[in-house]
């Protein structure tokens, strides 16, 4: 298994815990403190959230900070191979985002209705989701190409 | 200049006003008709939209034999990408530039998200056919 396998693994179990992490805290918030649906999700998802990102990014920017000070003398980590994989999940995260930029937005503005006026910081939930959707469709097509680390990288 | 210039020409000068029109249509035949009316009109401009390009590939041309080979596909797939980007690059600004001037505690219309979707299509499309005409040298080398 090379590092970015290992990597898109990370970041998948990383999403998967602040999943079940939220779900936990939403469902405490409700019927722990007795919170409305929405206040319990937004304040059971708000610190997981966070978290995940803050592990995302510093595993990304870890394992490529770490990969060019730390390498073996003559030691190949990214060949054209990588790069093709790289640039093929690169299109697929960006399409997922696209994917659930568009279904949101359009599924938002029908259930509440055009005119109706909604919290600011629902853009923000937006973003965060089109952001996780673009991580957890990277790293699923990552680990897909790779053929998940069953053929230690090699087809 | 070959097909895919061309579509790109023609694309970067009709999608912004294509996507914006429909887009008004959409909203008008929301409000005059109801939902019900807009989703079918919504639903057969996605039909012909898939439609039309099988219609014009099955025109047969005389230019030449080969219309799209792997140089024309990578092209095509880099030029997706910065689309991709650009769009992502404009939902970010969009999402914090509305939440920056109201604050986190204070509210937005919800008409506001499909005029953010339509200018992030336009912006998609543009930057994507503006890539394609830049790797192919805006089709002043032939090309080659």
């Amino acid at each position: 298994m090379n590092k970015t396998q290992k990597v898109a693994w990370f970041q998948l179990i990383v999403i998967a815990l602040a999943a079940i992490a939220s779900v936990i805290n939403s469902f405490l918030y409700m019927h722990k403190y007795g919170y409305s649906f929405t206040k319990a999700w937004w304040f059971g998802t708000i610190w997981p959230i966070i978290i995940c990102v803050f592990l995302v990014v510093f595993a990304t920017t870890f394992s490529k900070t770490f990969s060019k000070f730390y390498r073996k003398k003559g030691e190949i980590l990214f060949d054209e191979r990588d790069l093709l994989i790289q640039r093929q999940a690169s299109r697929f995260g960006y399409a997922a985002a696209f994917v659930f930029f568009v279904a949101s937005f359009i599924i938002t503005s029908k259930v509440v209705g055009m005119d109706t006026l909604i919290p600011a910081y629902w853009l923000a939930r937006f973003f965060l989701g089109g952001w996780l959707s673009m991580a957890v469709a990277h790293a699923i097509t990552i680990l897909v190409c790779y053929k998940f680390g069953l053929t230690n990288g090699k087809s | 200049m070959n097909k895919t210039q061309e579509q790109a020409w023609i694309m970067l000068f009709l999608a912004p006003f294509i996507v914006a029109i429909s887009g008004g249509v959409f909203v008008w035949l929301f409000y005059l008709e109801g939902r019900l009316l807009m989703l079918a009109a919504f639903a057969a401009w996605c039909i012909l939209l898939w439609i039309l390009p099988y219609m014009f590939g099955k025109i047969p041309t005389k230019k030449s034999k080969i219309l799209f080979d792997e140089r024309d596909k990578l092209i095509q797939k880099r030029a997706t990408l910065a689309g991709y980007l650009g769009f992502w690059w404009y939902i970010v600004t969009a999402c914090i530039i509305p939440l920056w001037f109201v604050g986190p505690t204070g509210s937005i219309t919800a008409i506001l998200l499909p005029i953010i979707l339509l200018g992030g299509i336009i912006m998609f499309s543009i930057i994507q056919n503006i890539a394609t005409l830049i790797q192919y040298g805006w089709g002043g080398k032939n090309h080659e």
